[in-house]
């Protein structure tokens, strides 16, 4: 089954997107195995998120995730909804409102997973005593154990699919992204890095095979590094993703302006917009605006204008008066495709304010407080010298720089802070049902 | 050849952004090996429309040559503004007279979908070829009729069809004629970069074509109901005033974004075209 020596690397996904992707599998042949059978080794993160090597000796001892009573709770009664929904549709189809139809088809998909998930947890169960059985015979018992060994995988993916399932779906978790990056302090190798970014993200859309498109950028007067660029990223979904790179980003290295060898630290600010489409059919949901709401100038020369001058400044300043909001877009030699495209981020700029106040306001509600995370804090660093990305929200360090600046290994960040969000959100919710 | 020393080309005869932002088209859309010849050429202040031979206007990629003007941005926004609120009226024709690269004219083409046909006429032979290279260009975007034909606004010429004659027809006619006046022409008002390239035939004219504009073509011909000018001045707007009978003709001046005098613009009393007053800014009595 497995050839030797060649290393598999196999990464579990839930099929949802808002996720809780934290457990890894790293399968490789184990050459050096004393075991007569024929199976692969298994490292796994348990529940205490310590790196456990499956073996067949310890496979009964390992420490799944338990999920919380309330959860669980959660979960029974969105069966009973389901059963009522079931009862009032055998009494009669007429009063199956739209509501319920959409409501009908996602529980009947939650209790597929549910479902899925009694099953083997049952089946985990056996086994287990099983194993754990003096009386049993051994022969069985190596039977059982091996059984285990294959279901444990799928067990800790189903685990993690209903957790997902349980938890509210961000907004905007469909909606495609719009990513715009500025140097923050740091001088010339603020700006360096920050194009460093520009390219992470890039590499990181090829390798999702991500349609992208830069909506703008500009250079640096010295032809390295930029002053600010924003990347568009045309596909539904990526917003739920990409949202988690938000922040400050930190980096600490010799730059290449550095004549003395000395590390510098400097940083970029990113900002994550969900991209709200324009060109959908569904246009009513389109904001639209009044027209003494913007302010829309464009950059010209003093002067007569018209035949008299040929001017190619063709950039558009929008500002949004309500909100004081400011885009400025110059890339394009149309006017009229600037235009366009600082509505598009101005749209996107004041529906994520929107739900950022929302959102401030829900959690001041409820812990009468004010966040403790602040824009302005840094989420991540990247040190070259150590060759390391940490990410400080969730104190998850990738020593594979050069990996997660290809955008190949940014997931595997980005799973580590979904996780650490999913975890937050699972501990909100248990609270919530617990003080009903 | 280095960044550096291209962007010093440009920064020679331009402020920094405008160099930074110009070097970057030029990349964008010329081969490595033309990179240094354009940018010196630039740098001498040849216009960038000549250097790239294009510019985009509208939903329309126009080919720019030297010995037409260059369509300008301040054209662009007039056109695009009028096509919004002209997009349910139905025109049987739209006359664009003086119309050198076909801008004015191909972009309604490519705007509205109620007009039947679109006339594009210049008194030059370099013109009508851009034009026809232009609409071949952009042929998928046009949504009507486009016909480019040459002929003299000061010999009253009209394209020879029942379109303008007949009398009960809803017909447009715009235009963007030579306004800059020789007293003007050379001092600080005018571009380096225009006088130096552009063709002085598009540039220099006054009065004279605004006089034709109303006598020649509208007068003569009833079934124009609308028309929208681009001028710079205030006394060609008076002169367009004093020719029309505002008992018949309602007027308004429309600035540009910047502020600046840029149209005047007619309609019929009664006439469907009165959906323009929506761009005026002031009208004129």
């Amino acid at each position: 089954m497995f050839n030797n020596n060649i290393r598999y690397l196999t990464r579990i996904y839930c099929n949802n997107t808002i996720g809780i992707k934290p457990f890894h599998l790293f399968i490789r042949n184990n050459s050096s195995s004393s075991s007569s059978t024929n199976i692969p080794n298994v490292i796994i993160n348990d529940a205490l998120n310590e790196n456990v090597q499956l073996s067949l000796d310890n496979i009964h001892q390992i420490k799944l995730e338990k999920l919380h009573p309330a959860l669980l709770q959660k979960a029974d009664s969105m069966k009973n909804d389901l059963k009522l929904l079931e009862l009032k549709l055998q009494e009669s189809s007429i009063n199956f409102s739209i509501e319920d139809n959409k409501n009908y088809s996602n529980l009947s998909n939650f209790i597929v997973t549910y479902n899925n998930f009694i099953e083997l947890r049952e089946n985990y169960k056996e086994l287990l005593e099983m194993i754990n059985n003096v009386d049993e015979d051994d022969q069985l018992k190596h039977e059982a154990k091996l059984e285990l060994f294959s279901i444990i995988p799928s067990f800790i993916n189903s685990i993690n699919k209903l957790k997902s399932n349980l938890l509210p779906k961000h907004p905007f978790y469909d909606k495609s992204t719009i990513i715009e990056l500025r140097p923050g302090a740091g001088g010339h190798e603020a700006n360096i890095f920050t194009n460093d970014l520009l390219n992470m993200y890039i590499k990181y859309c090829q390798f999702n095979q991500w349609p992208y498109e830069i909506l703008s950028k500009t250079d640096h007067i010295s032809g390295s590094g930029i002053i600010d660029a924003t990347l568009q990223i045309n596909y539904n979904g990526s917003y739920d993703r990409l949202r988690h790179e938000a922040g400050v980003h930190r980096v600490q290295r010799i730059p290449t302006t550095e004549t003395k060898g000395r590390v510098h630290t400097s940083a970029s600010g990113v900002v994550v917009l969900p991209k709200i489409d324009d060109n959908n059919s569904n246009s009513s949901l389109i904001r639209q605006f009044k027209p003494d709401e913007l302010k829309i100038d464009v950059m010209r020369a003093s002067g007569a204008g018209g035949q008299h001058v040929n001017t190619t400044e063709s950039a558009v300043r929008i500002t949004h008066l309500p909100t004081g909001i400011v885009v400025s877009i110059q890339d394009e030699r149309s006017q009229h495709k600037n235009k366009d495209k600082a509505l598009t981020i101005l749209r996107s700029r004041l529906v994520e304010k929107e739900l950022r106040e929302r959102q401030e306001k829900e959690r001041n509600e409820r812990t009468n407080q004010v966040s403790s995370v602040d824009r302005s804090d840094k989420i991540r660093t990247y040190n070259f010298q150590q060759n390391r990305v940490t990410d400080h929200r969730c104190n998850f360090t990738l020593y594979d720089l050069d990996g997660c600046m290809n955008g190949t290994k940014l997931d595997l960040i980005i799973d580590q802070v979904e996780k650490k969000e999913a975890d937050n959100a699972a501990l909100e919710l248990i609270k919530d049902i617990e003080s009903k | 050849m280095s960044k550096s020393s291209l962007i010093s080309l440009l920064t020679k005869s331009f402020s920094k952004e405008q160099a930074i932002r110009e070097l970057k088209w030029i990349k964008n859309e010329l081969p490595e090996n033309k990179w240094l010849n354009a940018c010196n050429l630039r740098s001498n202040y040849v216009p960038l429309q000549y250097i790239l031979g294009n510019q985009p206007f509208g939903k329309l990629d126009l080919i720019c040559r030297e010995g037409v003007l260059i369509p300008r941005l301040d054209t662009e926004e007039w056109v695009i503004e009028s096509s919004k609120v002209l997009k349910d009226v139905k025109i049987n024709g739209v006359l664009d007279y003086c119309t050198g690269s076909g801008c004015i004219g191909l972009s309604y083409a490519s705007e509205l979908n109620q007009v039947s046909i679109v006339d594009c006429v210049d008194f030059k032979d370099d013109a009508i070829i851009l034009t026809n290279d232009n609409y071949k260009r952009n042929k998928d975007s046009i949504l009507c009729d486009v016909r480019v034909s040459k002929g003299d606004l000061f010999d009253s010429y009209i394209p020879n069809d029942q379109i303008y004659n007949t009398h009960t027809n809803n017909n447009l006619l715009v235009s963007n004629p030579p306004y800059i006046p020789l007293k003007d022409l050379h001092t600080d008002e005018v571009e380096k970069s225009v006088l130096k390239y552009e063709p002085r035939e598009a540039l220099l004219g006054d009065l004279e074509f605004y006089e034709a504009l109303c006598e020649n073509i509208l007068l003569k011909n009833n079934s124009f109901n609308g028309f929208i000018f681009e001028l710079g001045y205030n006394s060609q707007v008076i002169k367009v005033r004093e020719l029309l009978n505002p008992e018949i003709w309602s007027m308004g001046i429309r600035n540009d974004s910047n502020g600046k005098l840029r149209n005047v613009i007619g309609w019929k009393k009664q006439s469907s075209f009165n959906v323009l007053q929506k761009i005026v800014h002031k009208e004129i009595l």
